[in-house]
């Protein structure tokens, strides 16, 4: 799809200088039971990569099927190049929802081209950009077996291929990187870089900090149906107070499934004077809460996240380590794992959320995914 | 991909189908619409498709062979067309909102009776074929006459169609596959019973009227007329009103696709 893509002229702007390809005026989506999403106002600019971040139940997929048309708004309004027909937008869009949607016996060439079709006319053009698209998104050598074989991931790819094939003005994904290995998430990066390079727009909704950091132009911040923020993501990191996040793994590393451990026998320590009978979960649990609450009384640091055996807490840019470290371990729990990083859109996030001052920003930040844990 | 299917192993590859000239010919085919999507998806599931025909004709050909009553046997084989016609849309097309396909289908730049209408032709199609069978079975046993044949064949079809109609209302209304199977007998009994099936058809007045316009009236009295009995109406009337109906039948989805495709 490189190739192909840029044929196509590239606009000489950048994406903040060229007009917009979608605007969102003041648009609201009311659900039954009084919850609503809204009002927003966002616009995206020709040629950029989008990023909708947020936690669950933010609006991220609501405002993308707005974006796409899939949905009406009850209020506002969104128009696509200056247009507010939805009918003649839809010439010039793909979507793609955060579950992929296909018949298991067919194949993905035979899947693709169908989607491509719809838009292209030229049955010759059509198998060209198929195969193309295939290609580009690693599904060349995959192509004529059944889409049934596929693994999820690889369906995944699949879904964004349909959206991508027939090169839409403006493309949209809901969790494009959902499932995918860092390979395959390298891949769709790849691809949607390409299409930024060529002066096509991707709105593109995601809760994968590194996947947005590597794609994006552009992040929107939702939270309980609002937009708190659009910016440029080098903006946003800016603006997170220069601090450093400590991610400490406590208690036992070989956990199975729904906390049981792998071994009779081998489910963490539960912290001093804690009672052990109530199984390896609770035990894991009450280390966890124990940590948390013993690094929480340390000055100087923020306890951001816990759970799982996963704390994740905010530490001044001099504060040295060690005393955390004691103190973590002083509760009985064996410091398994630490790691330091700079703060990203996690962090971005969560300073957003807590100058809401909603009380609920620990909860959201929650929700997003720990590094690697794709 | 078919449980069934033979499969070979490669060394560092999963398993994958064996290339079988049916296999090679289907992964050759491209669907340009909605029509060949849906039938290529048909025409992949084998098994299915046979047990599609099989099903019908553990019906019939007991009521045949046992020489069951042709009024009885006529409203039997009517009420079957229209079940297969209407649950086998409703359900398609519940199925298809629910796994967000119809969404997609939605945002495509194509006319809404398009898109919809390929869905609906395709398990027309595919329906008719299963149930040809046992229009050939009724026919040759009960000797009917040329006209005949063909009044009961367009008369399966506009049944077929009507069915599909009412699936696609079915599918407006329902909220999900569960409750296609209720809102299709509600549709369903009104029009089987206007039609004269459990009680056959009036000789004059509104009910003979309603039995006339109502294609599974046509289609009952065209299997009645097939299968040797005293049909209700001519098969000149059967052939005339069923052409109509499927002319009505395919507008009204015209008009319901977008409604169909937009409602969340």
């Amino acid at each position: 799809m490189t190739a192909l893509v840029a044929a196509q002229p590239v606009p000489a702007a950048g994406p903040a200088d060229r007009p917009p390809s979608v605007v969102v005026s003041a648009a609201i989506r009311r659900y039954p039971g009084g919850r609503s999403v809204g009002p927003i106002d966002i616009a995206v600019q020709a040629g950029e990569v989008l990023a909708l971040m947020g936690s669950n139940g933010a609006g991220k997929s609501t405002l993308l099927r707005l974006l796409a048309s899939a949905d009406r708004t009850d209020g506002g309004r969104v128009s696509w190049w200056g247009d507010p027909s939805p009918r003649r937008a839809r010439r010039r869009m793909g979507y793609a929802a955060d579950e992929p949607v296909e018949e298991m016996t067919l194949s993905p060439r035979q899947a693709t081209y169908f989607w491509c079709r719809q838009w292209v006319r030229d049955s010759d053009l059509a198998r060209r950009l198929t195969s193309e698209t295939l290609d580009s998104l690693g599904l060349g050598d995959r192509a004529d077996e059944p889409v049934g074989t596929l693994s999820y991931g690889l369906r995944r790819r699949l879904a964004l291929a349909q959206a991508l094939a027939h090169q839409p003005s403006l493309a949209l994904f809901d969790e494009p990187s959902a499932g995918l290995d860092p390979d395959g998430a390298a891949v769709v990066t790849a691809a949607l870089r390409a299409r930024a390079a060529a002066g096509l727009t991707t709105v593109v909704a995601s809760n994968d900090p590194e996947f947005v950091a590597g794609v994006a132009d552009r992040v929107a911040m939702l939270h309980q149906g609002r937009c708190l923020r659009v910016a440029p993501l080098p903006e946003l990191l800016a603006e997170v107070p220069r601090r450093r996040i400590v991610e400490l793994r406590v208690g036992e590393a070989d956990q199975g499934r729904n906390g049981a451990p792998a071994r009779p026998g081998s489910g963490p320590t539960p912290p001093r004077g804690a009672p052990d009978d109530r199984g390896p979960a609770w035990a894991q649990k009450a280390l966890t809460l124990a940590v948390t609450e013993r690094l929480a009384s340390l000055s100087g640091v923020v306890v951001l996240s816990a759970a799982d055996g996963l704390v994740v807490a905010e530490l001044e840019e001099d504060a040295a380590l060690a005393p955390l470290v004691a103190a973590a371990d002083s509760v009985g729990s064996g410091v398994r794992s630490l790691e330091v990083r700079r703060p990203d859109l996690r962090e971005c996030f969560h300073a957003l959320v807590g100058r809401e001052g909603d009380g609920s920003e620990v909860g959201a930040l929650a929700v997003l995914p720990a590094r690697g844990s794709r | 991909m078919n449980a069934a299917m033979p499969i070979r192993r490669r060394a560092g590859r999963g398993p994958l189908p064996i290339a079988t000239p049916r296999r090679a010919v289907l992964a050759r085919m491209m669907p340009r619409g909605t029509l060949g999507r849906e039938l290529l998806v048909v025409a992949a599931r084998r098994r299915a498709l046979a047990l599609k025909v099989g099903i019908p004709l553990i019906l019939a050909v007991p009521l045949i062979i046992g020489g069951a009553p042709t009024f009885w046997a006529g409203m039997l084989l009517t009420v079957l067309v229209a079940m297969m016609g209407a649950v086998g849309t409703a359900v398609n097309l519940a199925r298809a909102r629910q796994s967000g396909l119809l969404v997609r289908l939605a945002l495509v730049p194509r006319p809404g009776w398009r898109v919809v209408g390929g869905v609906v032709g395709a398990g027309a199609i595919v329906d008719l074929l299963q149930l040809l069978p046992v229009i050939v079975l009724v026919a040759v046993a009960g000797g009917a006459a040329p006209d005949q044949w063909a009044g009961l064949l367009l008369a399966v079809m506009a049944g077929l169609l009507t069915g599909s109609l009412l699936g696609c209302l079915v599918a407006c209304l329902a909220g999900g596959v569960g409750e296609v199977l209720l809102d299709v007998c509600v549709l369903l009994a009104p029009m089987l019973f206007f039609g004269g099936l459990f009680t056959g058809v009036p000789r004059l007045g509104w009910g003979w009227a309603a039995a006339m316009i109502d294609p599974f009236g046509q289609l009952g009295s065209a299997f009645i007329g097939a299968l040797g009995g005293t049909p209700a109406f001519s098969p000149a009337t059967v052939l005339l009103v069923s052409a109509a109906a499927i002319v009505v039948v395919l507008a009204a989805v015209g008009l319901l696709s977008r409604p169909l495709l937009e409602r969340r």
